[in-house]
């Protein structure tokens, strides 16, 4: 029992560590990349190979003057930045990072636990991180903020729904929500092979969750200011920013685990390198690919956002459901 | 077992003191506070007490991830100051709150001495396929009446919407 808890405690210790250190460095794969794409360097100085930029930036906005703005309503003001970062952390509980090692002849599978619902806790969960948004947006008491909060919501509604539909398909197949099922499923063929289009309908609506370019209308930084975040300084603001990273990195995890085959070897040639390390090498590429797309897109108009999920992406993912329930039945026999 | 009754006892406490901060809240975007806290208490009671991990996940899902966005979608567009929103009710609150009061007492008359069992303290639970083939199977009738019903609903908030855009 002792032993049980000093185990998951470890673990729990692990993930959080890993998690900080990609978001950290997923601020500076962000710059260096932007830098990269606008034909620049990037940042530079900063340590070898600009490595330490990371805890400056940190350092930085510690010190930072933390201004509260003083017509705000203080409790939702001083609510939302710790909203922010809560629903990623969460969010790792449920996903597998590899197979269960054993040490000291005891077997520890590689995951927090696992759940029979893991895919509606992670949809349950990231439901929460519109309210950070929200209501950061509202409490500040200012027009812009509030214009941001107001787009987020009417965006997180429409697009929440296409996240879920989408993965429908691949539940449907596997036949359970458990995200440990759903990668062992994938041990000889990833999922993105038969639900291409619910890859990219999932792709879609989780650039639109996390608010990033070509969705970043509650952010908007050339007509809303900053959005939602505005009136927000220092560590407050930092609270937002480590939310949103952190939110990329679980979003890339969990597209890993549903089509990307989790933390098994795309070759056999390769299978000596360990799970975790796969599984690690698989989110960086998507955390690098929603860095790429959003520096090469320009914004949606905003009835253009509404009318893309509403009128092409939600006819598109309940066909792929239909699709995919008519495969089975008359292809593959039986459900 | 007396500790899932403190935690039962705990619970309780949470769902009713948030269902009357809905109430007595000053303002309305607060009420919406207290209504998320409430339901996803709630849903940790469906989660820990009952053994029902499916129904608290959807809940969360549902209400969180939806409804009270939209309630605060609403509150933010009409983005009330102080005084703004005077109480236009008046003496029919009373009316209503006895009201409603009187049916949650009807039903809860009309359920008493059939809720053991129904409680399942630290269990896993059912899972979702035997849920899935009770709704495809013997309540696949009500199942697609609701649907309807629910469909039937939003056509006509459209129809009624529509004169006036």
């Amino acid at each position: 029992m002792l032993l049980a808890i000093v185990i998951a405690v470890i673990k729990m210790l692990i993930l959080f560590a890993v998690l900080m250190l990609l978001v950290a460095y997923g601020t500076l794969a962000e710059r260096k990349v932007s830098g990269h794409i606008q034909d620049r360097y990037g940042p530079l100085y900063c340590g070898p190979k600009a490595l330490l930029q990371p805890f400056a930036d940190g350092l930085k906005l510690f010190f930072k003057e933390d201004i509260v703005a003083s017509r705000s309503d203080k409790f939702l003001y001083f609510l939302a930045p710790m909203i922010a970062i809560v629903p990623a952390i969460l969010a790792i509980g449920v996903i597998p990072f590899g197979e269960s090692v054993t040490l000291f002849g005891r077997k520890i599978p590689l995951v927090m636990t696992d759940i029979n619902v893991a895919i509606l806790y992670l949809l349950a969960v990231s439901s929460f991180s519109v309210y950070a948004i929200v209501f950061g947006g509202w409490s500040a008491n200012s027009k812009y903020p509030l214009l941001g909060g107001l787009r987020s919501a009417a965006q997180f509604i429409s697009y929440e729904l296409i996240l879920g539909l989408s993965i429908m398909g691949v539940l449907m197949i596997v036949g359970s929500f458990s995200l440990v099922d759903i990668v062992h499923y994938q041990r000889h063929m990833w999922m993105v092979v038969y639900q291409p289009l619910a890859f990219i309908l999932y792709m879609i609506a989780a650039t639109a969750e996390l608010n990033r370019l070509p969705f970043d209308l509650p952010e908007a930084e050339s007509e809303l200011v900053g959005g939602y975040h505005t009136e927000y300084s220092s560590m407050k603001f930092a609270m937002f920013f480590l939310g949103e990273y952190a939110n990329m990195v679980v979003t890339s995890a969990v597209a890993v685990c549903l089509f990307l085959g989790g933390w098994y070897s795309p070759v056999a040639f390769l299978a000596w390198i360990p799970g975790p390390i796969w599984f690690l090498i698989k989110v960086v590429v998507i955390f690098f690919f929603l860095l790429w797309v959003r520096w090469t897109y320009p914004r949606f108009r905003y009835d253009q956002l509404m009318g893309f999920s509403w009128k092409y992406l939600l006819p598109l993912s309940l066909l792929n459901i239909v699709a995919t329930g008519g495969a089975m039945l008359f292809i593959v026999g039986g459900v | 077992m007396i500790g899932w009754y403190i935690f039962f006892l705990f619970l309780a406490l949470l769902i009713l003191l948030s269902a009357v901060g809905v109430v007595v809240m000053r303002h309305p975007v607060y009420s919406a506070l207290s209504l998320l806290f409430n339901l996803c208490v709630t849903a940790v009671m469906y989660l820990a007490l009952m053994g029902a991990p499916f129904i608290a996940m959807i809940q969360v899902i549902v209400y969180a991830g939806a409804i009270v966005v939209f309630f605060l979608f609403v509150l933010m567009l009409m983005n009330l100051k102080r005084g703004e929103y005077e109480d236009k009710m008046g003496p029919w609150r009373i009316v209503l709150g006895i009201g409603a009061f009187l049916i949650f007492l009807l039903q809860v008359i009309a359920l008493s001495g059939k809720w053991k069992g129904w409680v399942h303290p630290g269990s896993r639970g059912v899972g979702i396929g035997e849920i899935s083939r009770l709704l495809f199977t013997r309540y696949v009738l009500p199942f697609e009446l609701v649907s309807l019903l629910i469909f039937v609903a939003a056509v006509g908030a459209v129809a009624l919407a529509k004169k006036r855009l």
